[in-house]
């Protein structure tokens, strides 16, 4: 059993790099690395072939192209958009990316689409215009640019009261939540951009609809690390050169905002491009930018909703990279434990209180923490720039490090539960310490832990989709992000059917070991 | 009882042990001789055990010396002795035999493995060697059908006569037996009492803490008295029971009479 175990883990420590090597391209300068929200289409989503998609994500595939760089896309977890960007994981955002409030922040492109936060309601809603939401529940997307038109520092006075007139402005995760929220009655609406909200209504029917009136009008830009003019530059010249050659219109038009893109209005009037009439380019660019709730169904991709077996195996790969977190944490929290258990209960009273400490500081705190700890400190405390790679390494070594503090716990309960009696017996045999640990006390202990390793073993299993705070795209945010993209939950219940399926397998395993050991008592 | 009983195999002198504060063994001093059976009699709490315990410093007394075939065990767990001390120590233990009051058997382990493990594995017999010595021994106790099951098996007699074997089988020149049939239903005590008198019969040096007055009357060729701290009276058994002195050990036998 133990052999079998084994196995699956080597055969996962395998199947899981990789994945790193999938994604992972050299670590050169010909490697241009976006970070953006993989639930967030039309900019950037996964499609139903798994693959991540968007507007902004074609836009930075041509750029590549003509630069003669590789494209990496790199879903981040948005709340960490500035660690990834500061600590050089990633060299820019872009995912529709507002500039308004962030202006000082970054390093900007110009803008290239104009947007608005608009209002959706249920269709049935009474709620028609902006001062129909007084006292109604709001949602937003945590830290997105509708939360920061109502509460940022630059949030205009109408913005600033029409926001203290709602009973609440509530933060959700994602926008699929936020529709679950707003259909199933707990919000009474939902602020968000233009280009996302044209996207859910084409897919989610005529149960919503958009208030024509807008909160605020803000712009898209691609935000790149303060100071990092030269790859701005680079990257912003490029992209006048699309417009001028039409390739930007033709993208924005396949997407369906060919209504919001301004980029053209950008263009510098002196900007030449090696081929191509600019004027001529310039007037087919140029588009109306207002947009109204009418153009909603100009939009040119609607999302495409997967069967149950399509979505599993989309899911695939998330099944594969939540193994590999669980087998590989296993196999080092395990042996981890139970060295921190002999210095737990070392002789020496210096190693007992540093065992202590790194306990209690393990499980005190979250392992989300640790896990951001474990990612970003290499640069925000020693500015060290640590391969791409490393991303999948950070969940390992922050998982294993959590779990082998609870290992640890639990294996020096079971080594104190074995009767002294036992020590003493081997003791006037003649057995020294270590024979005495590893023939009488050891696979004592092994026995009486089982029980508690099991419970620690079945949550790792579900704890596995922390690895979401690195934007590791293990199951769960990989479930998620399909849902977003479809506007669909069945994912997110695939998800949970298969960690409910993967720990009845863990239990069963757990349970059979146990029988194994039942052969004395 | 055969043995020659003049050849001094353990000396103890000024043993001194104490629990924190409290004091347990006040400057114990005695003599055991090869082929002695020394039973131990006093009240609970009297530090009876804790005396045993002390023969093969599973308690580390505080002051004093044992001298087991002269080497002085007490230097052995001094500072000064370090790791040469402790491992010259297993050596010296592995002479002296213990039987607990709660057997003590490892559960992970058959009754066969029990018996032949430590022989193994601390090279004084072969494989093959330990396991011919198990089955003579579990011959010697009367358990050869028990040689494979493992511990949790047995009745509570049984468990202490295989201790016993386990014991017997690092060949000791000393065996210490604490409470051995203190743990036992009553209808089991029979069994483990016979296979001692047995060892006592062949010449085994013994020192037993015991609660069975018959047994300590009618095999021991010492009895040790101890209350207060120190022994308060030794002798023959005939003299301990028959013609007791001191007053403690007349009110104590009085008692458990």
């Amino acid at each position: 059993m133990a052999m079998l175990v084994l196995l699956l883990a080597v055969s996962l420590l395998g199947s899981g790099t990789g994945i790193v090597c999938n994604t992972k391209a050299e670590n050169d300068d010909k490697t241009f690395i976006v970070g953006f929200d993989a639930s967030f289409p039309p900019y950037g989503y996964q499609d139903d072939s798994g693959e991540y998609v968007g507007f902004d994500l074609d836009l930075a595939q041509e750029v590549c192209d003509r630069n003669g760089w590789t494209l990496v896309k790199q879903p981040i977890d948005w709340d960490s958009k500035d660690m990834e960007l500061n600590s050089g994981s990633i060299d820019c955002i872009w995912n529709g990316f507002t500039m308004n409030g962030r202006e000082s922040d970054y390093t900007w492109s110009v803008p290239y689409v104009d947007n608005s936060q608009v209002v959706i309601v249920k269709a049935d809603s009474d709620i028609q215009k902006l001062s129909d939401m007084s006292g109604k529940v709001v949602a937003v997307q945590a830290d997105s640019s509708a939360l920061a038109a109502f509460t940022g520092e630059d949030a205009t006075k109408e913005n600033q009261a029409l926001c203290k007139s709602f009973a609440d402005l509530q933060q959700v995760g994602d926008y699929n939540s936020a529709f679950m929220n707003l259909e199933s009655g707990m919000v009474d609406a939902i602020c968000m951009d233009i280009g996302v909200a044209k996207y859910q209504l084409e897919s989610r029917g005529a149960a919503f609809r958009m208030l024509e009136e807008s909160v605020s009008s803000e712009q898209y830009g691609i935000g790149f690390k303060r100071g990092n003019e030269e790859l701005r530059d680079v990257v912003q010249n490029t992209l006048f050169a699309m417009v001028q050659d039409g390739t930007f219109d033709a993208v924005a038009k396949e997407w369906g905002l060919t209504d919001c893109v301004c980029l053209a209005d950008h263009v510098p009037d002196d900007f030449v491009a090696q081929t191509g009439d600019k004027k001529e380019q310039k007037a087919e660019g140029k588009k109306e930018t207002a947009v109204s709730a009418e153009n909603a169904e100009n939009t040119g991709k609607s999302p495409v909703k997967s069967g149950f077996f399509s979505i599993v195996k989309q899911l695939g790969e998330g099944m594969l990279a939540t193994l590999a977190i669980f087998f590989l944490t296993l196999l080092f929290s395990l042996p981890l434990g139970l060295l921190l258990t002999f210095v737990r209960m070392s002789r020496f009273r210096v190693l007992q209180w540093i065992a202590r400490i790194y306990i209690s500081i393990m499980r005190g705190t979250p392992l989300m923490l640790q896990l951001l700890v474990v990612f970003f400190g290499p640069y925000y405390l020693f500015h060290v720039n640590l391969p791409y790679s490393y991303r999948f390494y950070a969940v390992i070594i922050g998982f294993s490090l959590n779990y082998a503090a609870y290992f640890a716990e639990i294996f020096r309960g079971g080594i104190q539960s074995v009767p002294v009696g036992q020590r003493e017996a081997a003791s006037v045999l003649g057995y020294s310490r270590v024979q005495t640990f590893t023939k009488i006390i050891f696979p004592q202990m092994v026995k009486r832990v089982m029980p508690p390793v099991t419970n620690e073993v079945i949550t790792l299993v579900k704890d596995t989709s922390l690895a979401f705070a690195l934007a590791y795209t293990e199951m769960f945010t990989l479930a998620k992000q399909i849902a977003a993209a479809q506007t669909s939950i069945l994912p997110l219940f695939i998800a949970g059917l298969f960690y409910y399926i993967f720990n009845f397998v863990v239990a069963f395993v757990m349970e059979g070991i146990e029988k194994k050991l039942d052969y004395y008592r | 009882m055969s043995g020659n009983h003049n050849e001094v195999l353990l000396e103890v002198k000024d043993l001194k042990k104490s629990y924190g504060d409290h004091l347990v063994l006040d400057g114990i001093n005695t003599t055991i001789s090869k082929g002695e059976v020394i039973a131990i009699i006093g009240p609970s709490g009297c530090g009876k055990s804790t005396f045993l315990r002390s023969l093969n410093l599973l308690e580390h007394p505080d002051s004093g010396s044992i001298l087991f075939e002269g080497r002085d065990l007490m230097e052995l767990i001094s500072k000064k002795a370090g790791r040469q001390g402790a491992r010259e120590l297993n050596a010296l233990r592995e002479k002296i035999g213990m039987v607990f009051q709660q057997f003590n058997l490892f559960p992970n382990m058959t009754v066969k493995e029990n018996i032949m493990l430590a022989p193994v594995k601390l090279k004084l017999l072969t494989k093959e060697e330990a396991s011919a010595k198990a089955e003579e021994l579990l011959n010697r106790v009367g358990l050869a059908d028990k040689a494979q099951v493992y511990p949790n098996m047995l009745s509570g007699g049984q468990k202490q006569r295989i201790a016993i074997a386990r014991a017997l089988a690092m060949n000791p020149a000393l065996m210490l037996f604490d409470e051995p049939t203190s743990a036992l239903d009553p209808e089991m005590v029979g069994e483990v009492l016979n296979l001692m008198k047995q060892l006592a019969k062949d010449g085994m040096t013994m020192v037993v803490v015991t609660h069975e007055m018959g047994f300590a009357r009618e095999v021991a060729n010492r009895v040790m008295f101890i209350d207060e701290k120190n022994i308060m009276e030794e002798g023959t058994p005939e003299e301990i029971f028959s013609h007791p002195k001191n007053p403690r050990l007349q009110d104590f036998l009085a008692r458990v009479r």
